[in-house]
């Protein structure tokens, strides 16, 4: 038990510390042990950082609501956007007990990749492109490059190279669009894809394609003014480029390219979000600039949980009463690496920064938050993830991840909030949707030929 | 649940119209709820409505062709086959009371009056179903279901049945010309629909664009059934995008033009396979029935085929076109900032050529055509029957017991609503690119029963005005013209290849503009021949199409512009398929002008669209221009409230003499249209 060892403001005293001399993940044992040994987290940091009690001098406590009447007292541990919510939209998160199983922040496949990666002293490095090679000077493959990071490149570097933390994914997605009124205005659905060239965990390249580091589609089937409208993304292994962009448009019935510079335009009517938003990273890390760390520090997050209340379609719980948000549950996060960057190969781009609170212990974004061109809080990305077990008909509900042997670790539910116009674009991991389908134990082959290809929008799109 | 009621309302629509089973009993059965939960349906209710705003009525129907206000003296000669020397060197005197050999027409005397406020109401129905039997297995189906209230009824055949006898039906299914204006059905000349998934009346119809099979596997795709295929990149113009043809009937052209063809592609049962051959390259093959462009009906309001003429005989069963097969394949490959494409199509033109056609109406003068009519007919019956190896031409002898019988050999009808004066003749004529002098000089020469009723060829314009005009003396009024459509079989091959602009100054406004160049060359292509020949006119053309797109992004504010800029180059026709050498001509109520051809067509478009945040609104524009001075322009902007509800609003705007000649403008067939419209949508 450490909180006896440390004094309640150690954790936060060394976690600054760290930023001014490029420390790692971990202030008592660094990560990458934690990880090799399979120990319990508590053993990298002080409980202090983990416990919302100790953070909010006993104000908030494990299994409380922070509203609107108690968000004051945890102001220093939210991000801008989520106080402001809180604050003055009504929203509240209930604080669940935080995670101290590694293994639960990770795909079970990747988990083990990282693990080999540290077993056998590998890590990633930066070419002179500032492309991100295994230690033999080939692009990087299986896990995250930089297990335990110390700069705000090597951050985005860990978000950017592979998003969903598998090899292959495909998600089911539905959205719900909410005016400023609180109204439901538009309804989606759309299939994610994510399948991955390179960075992959068994260190292959898919099929061959060494140019190239994912294919990644949006394919929309609902509501039928947008159904059959798909876009296909090429992300080159090399981080400068821009991804080339293939798009079917329903109303011409074919395949065309798109210019790819589109990361800030609205796909469809009342969504608030774009394509340089998911997984914080949305567009390739080196054609943003300036990466830095900002502060570290332990702060609330939904890193975990957020399933077992879901609904057979995995679907969670609306807020009683402010049905714009979903329930959510936030935990006490150790370490939170407060990065940001700016969109230097972007000149017209209508953000000035995205400033991304990212969990050191897995370098998952839980938060994007951008600031339009005159500094002002715009929008805020926030994802929850964890492991999909709980809930169900007898609470025992438990989705398999790829192996069919330990459970999916994914993303639930993502809420984009538009401070400035008062907008929601509140979406989930849906098992199921109009026409779209989760899956886990995924055919790679099949995924590649019926979403990642030209051919495939074109089969895709409304004949 | 309300959804789902939603949705089962939606499929029992879908699966009802499918036609193959009543909806109720499909709902009943356990195997089919099954396939229900593997089903998406949408439904989507729509108003499409336009009103007039440019004061003027489409030239081409009833109540507004040329000289429709205007009076035009008419004078009755003594043919030269009746010893008349030229055309016109012998006008038959008038006697008051006995021979009325000349007078004076006006046609808004003889015809009501009957004007669209209202160019289009149309409330429709959008149904889609999607059944995905397996991973690789699907069905689609989409139903296009629309009525027309009729706010104006157009034209009535029975208004004018005490006229001249009336519009005479015969020679082939009338179904567009002797009663109300048929808005929708389009038959072939035995009267089966053009369309076979299709089912029409006067004032509905209803089909399915789609109606596939679909089954992919790996890098194959395979669909089979009424499908709409779309190649090439440019948007708008038709360069690579020949496989299906198009269905002016709704609203010709002009709907939102953003969505380009999508509601007038015509389907066609196809078979299609489509293979990602290569990382880079994707392979597209079809084979299918050939099925022609579908045009208005005449008085309808976007019609294009002057109403003096019955609806051109269709041919397309007639002469087996149905029986015929269009394929083709094209090559796409994409490099990144590089693109190339290639294809080959061997297909029947859906635009077809169409050529003087043999009325079978049998209908004489008498007793419409007043004394000239009868001394007509009875010098007609002086003549002995041809017998052997005579002919008209070259004996006096006649082919035919009547004139009547003769004139069902020939592609003119006495009737009300016809062509009254050669004026009006000419002016039509070159109203749809032909030459009235040579299109009379051609019917004459292929149709020997003209000859037989004492018609021959004119050497000049005035000639043929005094031949006109003695016919429509002696017919009473007018004379309705009569023409068919064929088809004939062409090999089109087109390349093409795209490139992606990247400038060094990435804030550069020419950063990331995408350029695709695509050329089209077919062979000995077959036109409709401006004097409306059988045999049309062959040439080989090529199409040249440049297009530049760029996204920009004006303000910080605002998500960024799409912009379109292209350029199109046609060697022989018009942008709808019509040869260039039928421009010129004289426009409206002016003399006859020779319809000398122009040598080249060129087209310029700027279109695009700015979305607001949120997309919640888009303003859109378009503009074609035509280089020679028309233009047709539509700004339009669309809402999203959302809830499933969107609202356009948009102009049309048509000029064709903004410079120059507007008779060698594309838009001076259109230039009436000036209307205002709104459509509502709302997603069931």
């Amino acid at each position: 038990m450490h909180i006896r060892k440390y004094d309640l403001n150690f954790g936060r005293r060394e976690l600054l510390k760290g930023i001014a001399c490029g420390a790692g993940t971990g202030i008592l044992m660094p990560i990458e042990k934690v990880m090799a040994k399979d120990m319990p987290l508590t053993n990298a940091y002080p409980d202090e950082l983990y416990s919302i009690e100790a953070q909010t001098k006993g104000k908030i406590s494990v299994g409380d609501y922070i509203t609107k009447a108690n968000v004051e007292h945890a102001k220093h541990i939210l991000d801008p956007s989520m106080y402001d919510q809180i604050k003055n939209a009504g929203r509240r998160i209930k604080i669940k007990a935080p995670t101290t199983d590694l293994r639960q922040l990770f795909n079970h496949a990747y988990y083990e990749a990282m693990q080999r990666n540290i077993a056998e002293g590998r890590t990633g490095k930066f070419n002179a492109d500032g492309n991100v090679v295994d230690p033999q000077g080939n692009p990087w493959g299986g896990g995250v490059p930089f297990i335990s990071p110390k700069t705000g490149v090597e951050v985005w570097a860990n978000m950017a190279m592979s998003w969903g933390r598998a090899d292959a994914n495909t998600y089911a997605i539905k959205q719900w669009d909410f005016g400023a009124d609180g109204k439901l205005e538009y309804q989606y659905d759309f299939q994610w894809v994510e399948l991955q060239m390179q960075a992959r965990t068994d260190r292959k390249v898919f099929r061959g394609y060494d140019k190239e580091l994912r294919r990644q589609t949006v394919y929309f089937t609902n509501s039928a003014d947008v159904r059959g409208t798909s876009f296909l993304s090429n992300w080159s292994v090399d981080q400068r480029q821009i991804p080339d962009l293939y798009g079917y448009l329903p109303e011409f019935r074919r395949v065309r390219q798109f210019p790819a510079n589109q990361r800030f335009e609205p796909l469809i009517p009342g969504a608030t979000w774009f394509l340089t938003d998911p997984w914080a990273a949305g567009d390739p890390f080196l054609t943003w600039g300036n990466h830095k760390i900002v502060e570290r520090k332990p702060m609330l997050i939904a890193c975990s949980g957020n399933f077992s209340g879901t609904d057979d379609n995995w679907q969670p719980k609306e807020q009683e009463g402010n049905p714009i948000f979903w329930e959510s549950e936030y935990e006490m996060a150790p370490d939170i690496i407060v990065t940001s960057c700016e969109p230097v190969a972007f000149p017209r781009s209508p953000v000035s920064k995205k400033l991304v609170y990212v969990d050191a212990r897995n370098s998952v974004p839980c938060g994007c938050v951008r600031y339009d061109r005159q500094g002002k809080l715009w929008a805020n990305f926030e994802m929850a993830f964890g492991q999909f077990v709980g809930g169900g008909k007898d609470g025992k509900r438990v989705v398999m991840s790829a192996d069919g042997k330990t459970p999916a670790w994914s993303w639930t539910y993502v809420m984009i909030y538009d401070h400035q116009n008062k907008r929601m674009s509140r979406t989930h991991h849906a098992k199921k949707g109009v026409g779209t389908e989760s899956l886990f134990q995924i055919d790679e082959d099949w995924l590649f030929e019926t979403y990642c290809t030209q051919q495939a929008l074109q089969s895709l799109g409304r004949a | 649940m309300k959804k789902h009621n939603s949705r089962n309302k939606i499929a029992s629509c879908v699966l009802y119209l499918a036609g193959s089973v009543t909806a109720q009993s499909v709902l009943a059965g356990g195997l089919v709820e099954e396939l229900i939960d593997k089903t998406t349906f949408f439904g989507q209710v729509r108003l499409d409505a336009a009103y007039n705003t440019s004061g003027s009525e489409n030239p081409y129907n009833q109540s507004d062709v040329p000289f429709q206000d205007v009076e035009v003296s008419r004078q009755a000669f003594l043919p030269p086959d009746l010893g008349g020397g030229r055309w016109g060197d012998v006008p038959i005197p008038a006697l008051p009371f006995v021979l009325d050999t000349r007078d004076t027409v006006r046609r808004s005397d003889r015809l009501p009056e009957n004007n669209y406020d209202f160019t289009q109401t149309i409330l429709r129905f959008n149904g889609e179903m999607n059944t995905k039997f397996t991973r690789n297995l699907s069905l689609n189906i989409k139903v296009r279901a629309l009525f027309d209230p009729e706010v104006n009824a157009g034209f009535d055949a029975m208004d004018v049945q005490n006229d001249q006898g009336g519009i005479a039906g015969g020679g082939g299914d009338r179904y567009a010309d002797t009663g109300r204006t048929n808005f929708y059905q389009a038959k072939g000349r035995n009267g089966k629909n053009i369309n076979p998934f299709e089912i029409a009346g006067r004032d509905y119809m209803l089909d399915f664009p789609t109606f596939i099979l679909n089954y992919k596997t790996g890098k194959y795709d395979f669909r089979f059934g009424n499908q709409q295929i779309a190649w090439g990149q440019a948007v708008f113009f038709r360069t690579l995008d020949v496989a299906n043809g198009l269905d002016f009937r709704r609203h010709l052209i002009l709907d939102r033009a953003i969505e380009e063809y999508e509601d007038e592609r015509t389907p066609k049962l196809a078979f299609r396979a489509t293979m990602q051959a290569t990382s880079n390259i994707t392979a597209d093959a079809f084979v299918g029935k050939f099925q022609p462009d579908v045009l208005p009906n005449p008085n309808s309001q976007y019609n294009v085929i002057p109403s003096q003429f019955y609806r051109p005989l269709d041919n397309y069963y007639s002469g087996d076109f149905d029986k015929k097969l269009d394929f083709g394949i094209r090559i796409k490959a994409d490099y990144g900032n590089f693109g190339w494409q290639a294809m080959a199509v061997s297909r029947y033109n859906s635009l077809g050529v169409f050529r003087w056609a043999e009325s079978g109406i049998n209908k004489g003068l008498t007793p419409f055509g007043g004394t000239v009519g009868a001394v007509v007919e009875t010098a007609y019956a002086a003549k002995p029957k041809c017998s052997g190896s005579q002919n008209p031409y070259d004996n006096f002898c006649r082919l035919y017991d009547s004139v009547g019988e003769a004139l069902s050999h020939t592609p003119f009808t006495v009737g009300p609503g016809g062509v009254y004066s050669d004026k009006e003749w000419f002016s039509t004529a070159s109203s749809v690119r032909l030459d009235g002098l040579d299109a009379l000089n051609t019917a004459i020469g292929d149709f020997e029963a003209l000859r037989d009723v004492f018609a021959s060829p004119a050497a000049n314009a005035t000639e043929a005005a005094a031949l006109l005009n003695t016919f429509f003396i002696g017919a009473g009024g007018s004379i309705r013209g009569q023409v068919q459509r064929d088809y004939y079989r062409e090999q089109v091959f087109g390349l093409g290849g795209s490139y992606v602009n990247e400038t060094e100054d990435i804030d550069s406004f020419w950063n990331q503009v995408i350029i695709n160049l695509e050329v089209q060359y077919t062979p000995e292509r077959v036109y409709t021949s401006p004097d409306l020949g059988k045999n049309g006119l062959t040439s080989d053309e090529y199409i040249f199409t440049a297009v530049a797109e760029k996204w920009h992004r004006w303000s910080e504010t605002f998500p960024s512009a799409y912009l379109v800029a292209q350029y199109m180059h046609r060697s022989e026709s018009d942008l709808v398929g019509l040869h260039l050498s039928g421009y010129g001509g004289n426009v409206g109520n002016t003399d006859y002008k020779r319809s000398d051809g122009i040598s080249g067509a060129d087209y310029l478009v700027f279109a695009g669209f700015q979305p607001w945040p949120n997309k919640k609104f888009v303003a859109e524009w378009a503009f074609l221009y035509d280089i020679r001075g028309g233009i047709l322009a539509q700004p339009l902007i669309k809402w999203n409230p959302g809830s499933g509800l969107s609202v356009d609003l948009f102009y049309n705007y048509i000029k064709s003499n903004i410079r120059g000649d507007s008779a060698d403008t594309l838009t001076r067939s259109l230039d009436h249209i000036q209307e205002v419209g709104l459509r509502i949508a709302y997603q069931l």
